[in-house]
């Protein structure tokens, strides 16, 4: 017999279990933003008045409610990290790499300074690279966190690796996607996909993804004339007078001659950001279709017009808030996520077994240390 | 099974997840002291209480985990009896220790230290620069602004005139017990004068040109020898560094404006501190007032510093006004004031820079 789903299950709570396969359906989320500004707020006060500390335990907090709230066949997701975990891991990625970052940069711009140059370039350049794979790694220990502490049903994710390979990889990968005037890189971003997401599971199995560069080169080639585009768009709207006629004078300052071209400026970032937006949905589409888990297919219907509704609703919450807003970003996010990932296929419930990959002692301190843009 | 009323309660049915797969199992519930008895599909055990934890309160559930036990989870109907939630550990909120303190009190308290913190940080420089030893600032004077020396101007004269100048406003330092302040003058068209590290005064000749009263020239290297008397160079020195390290880490357009504007509100303390050393070693020194308090209200009129009084908040010195009715009202009428230079050896000073036929014009770094 196959169960219907969702309703089914939540129908028969306490009732006769059943073994064979059961359709996916979507995820849902059924939070509210209330809610929600109840926690947001409670955790900007006490973050400011722990002089940021706190900042850790309100992400769990955050968390906590963003997964409670989202629902898959049924059952809420369940966030297990704890704030404390993620103030320790912050703590050693501070003392242990950006401390001794900070000053092998310091020594190196002492020998540049003091007559080593050569010397002071080459370890510059060394630092650069270290950089880089520390960041790499960062970013999928970072990724392996949040899957070994989300829960569903009891199940959690995680991963066999430590993310120093995904750290070189990324390290490489980067460099040689931009080094050709950054031809190369859709295949750095598609590779590094593959490469991280092959590497992570959830309960007995391992994602699977294949993402390929094909379909990408044609939005990235708009990325390529997307400043083009825009610089046509601006000299047009000059040229052709509509500003001039809409605001009905000539320029006779320079403020009024910086004036009547913001229109023609916010023309041009639009276009950019919504050329750049498209390739990245693009991107994005693919990659989430490309991925599996189990039995499960993924897809995610966000076109750039959608992506470009998130980010500049997010710009103006903030800005006409004056900063305040940004504190409904991460559930912004999250709801966009959600509302646009599709899963399909199906799975058995006896065979969504719990992970054997080691619980991830450390948070995501290195990538929250990087993100902090201390160096 | 008992309840706390000591009646008999209804088994309730809830859910449970082992742990080991995501299959569901419906079991009925009872309980009492001892702890939480599961009745069920093949699963009857009791959980004693203390390996319970409240995991969360969902909108149509409560969640519990077991501590001994990663993974096993406990879901109970929305309808689960009063008596049984009175049992269970206290929700996690806002962290262990805020909700064993309370939100409220964790939040007063938290503020409280956080002042304190931010007081202690703040006021550090000003604290730790007056005790650290002098012989640290000397130290750093002549490598900070050493190819300036091609740029002062000495004569014999112009030179002997500010040491004793310079002996006069520093009564307290007679015994010689900190380094002598050495004032020089600077071949340059600016009027202004400033405090280096280690006792060095550098007054530029754009100022002492214009300058009327050798009382006045009294007054401004005085304020300058208040400076590095009070020791507001190095606590410079120390808030510059102090809030690179702090502030740097935040690196957010608002920590950086409210960086600036400490950092001004310091100096404007330090610029009205050393105007009160002025004043009170012209007092004891016997030099008017008054031509300093002229010099600033000449300055007030070739360029109003703002036409608010807010702003001069916003100014590093406090306003030329302000700083000339402080000077006016030290005046004494009964005081045998004399002047700070006889004339000879004011003119010695105001041509100190066109005799000095070695001295060259500064031109400042930033436009070499």
């Amino acid at each position: 017999m196959l169960s219907g789903g969702t309703g089914e299950c939540r129908g028969k709570q306490g009732g006769v279990p059943v073994s064979e396969d059961e359709y996916v359906s979507d995820f849902e989320f059924d939070g509210n933003w209330r809610e929600f500004a109840a926690i947001a707020f409670t955790n900007l006060l006490l973050t400011v008045a722990t002089l940021g500390i706190y900042r850790f335990w309100a992400t769990t907090r955050t968390r906590r409610y963003l997964w409670s709230r989202t629902l898959f066949m049924g059952d809420r997701l369940e966030w297990t990290g704890t704030g404390q975990e993620l103030f320790r891991s912050g703590l050693m990625a501070l003392v242990v790499v950006l401390l001794p970052l900070s000053v092998a940069n310091w020594a190196v711009r002492l020998m540049i300074a003091h007559g080593y140059p050569i010397v002071g370039q080459i370890l510059s350049l060394a630092l650069l690279i270290m950089f880089y794979i520390l960041v790499g790694t960062a970013i999928f220990r970072g990724l392996r966190y949040r899957l070994s502490r989300t829960c569903w049903r009891g199940i959690r994710g995680g991963s066999y690796h430590q993310g120093l390979a995904y750290g070189f990889g990324y390290a490489w990968k980067n460099a040689a996607g931009l080094l050709p005037l950054g031809v190369m890189f859709p295949w750095a971003m598609v590779s590094l996909w593959n490469q991280r997401w092959n590497a992570v599971s959830f309960g007995p199995w391992s994602f699977v993804a294949r993402g390929r560069v094909r379909g990408l080169k044609l939005p990235y080639v708009w990325c390529y004339v997307a400043p083009l585009v825009g610089i046509a768009v601006v000299v047009l709207m000059v040229r052709s007078g509509t500003i001039l006629t809409l605001f009905g004078f000539e320029p006779k300052t320079p403020l009024q001659w910086v004036l009547i071209r913001l229109p023609a400026l916010f023309a041009f970032i639009f276009v950019f950001a919504l050329i750049t937006l498209g390739y990245y949905a693009s991107f994005f589409r693919q990659m989430v279709r490309s991925t599996s888990l189990g039995d499960m297919n993924f897809s995610f219907n966000a076109g750039a017009v959608e992506w470009m509704e998130l980010y500049l609703v997010d710009m103006l919450l903030i800005v006409f808030t004056v900063g305040l807003g940004s504190l409904f970003i991460s559930y912004r996010h999250w709801t966009f996520y959600v509302r646009y990932l599709q899963t399909e296929g199906r799975i058995s419930v006896d065979a969504v077994t719990q992970s054997a990959t080691p619980s991830a002692h450390q948070g995501e301190g290195l990538l929250d240390a990087f993100n902090m843009g201390a160096l | 099974m008992t309840g706390r009323s000591g009646a008999i309660t209804d088994p309730v049915a809830a859910d449970v997840f082992d742990g080991l797969t995501a299959r569901r199992h419906p079991v009925s519930l009872t309980w009492d002291t001892a702890g939480l008895a599961l009745a069920g599909h093949e699963r009857g055990e009791t959980i004693g209480w203390d390996h319970l934890t409240t995991i969360d309160w969902l909108p149509d559930a409560i969640l519990l985990g077991r501590s001994d036990q990663p993974g096993w989870r406990l879901k109970l109907p929305p309808e689960t009896p009063a008596d049984l939630i009175a049992r269970l550990p206290p929700r996690p909120r806002f962290g262990r220790w805020i909700d064993r303190f309370g939100f409220a009190k964790s939040l007063i308290c938290g503020a409280a230290i956080s002042a304190a913190v931010f007081y202690a940080v703040i006021n550090s420089p000003n604290w730790l620069g007056r005790r650290l030893p002098v012989a640290w600032e000397t130290g750093m004077s002549d490598d900070s602004i050493a190819d300036i020396a091609a740029n002062t101007c000495h004569t014999p004269a112009s030179d002997a005139a500010l040491a004793g100048l310079v002996a006069r406003l520093d009564r307290d330092n007679a015994d010689g017990h900190l380094p002598t302040v050495r004032v020089e003058l600077v071949k340059l068209d600016l009027v202004n004068a400033v405090a280096l590290p280690g006792g060095r005064v550098l007054v530029f000749d754009g100022l002492v040109k214009q300058i009327a009263s050798p009382d006045a020239l009294a007054g401004v290297i005085g304020h300058e020898i208040g400076h590095v008397r009070e020791r507001h160079v190095m606590q410079a020195m120390l808030r510059e560094f102090g809030l690179t390290m702090v502030l740097g880490g935040l690196k957010s357009g608002m920590s950086n404006t409210f960086g600036r504007l400490t950092a001004l509100r310091f100096s404007r303390e330090a610029e009205t501190e050393a105007d009160t050393w002025s004043r009170t070693q012209l007092a004891q020194a016997n030099i008017s007032p008054i031509p300093t308090a002229n010099f600033f209200t000449s300055l007030e009129e070739q360029s109003p510093d703002s036409p608010l009084p807010i702003s001069a908040y916003l100014n590093s010195h406090p306003d030329s006004a302000s700083r000339a009715i402080g000077f006016q009202t030290a005046y004494r009428r009964d005081q045998p004031y004399r002047p700070a230079l006889d004339e000879a050896q004011f003119r010695a000073v105001r041509q100190a820079c066109e005799l000095d036929t070695k001295a060259k014009p500064w031109v400042p770094k930033l436009f070499r």
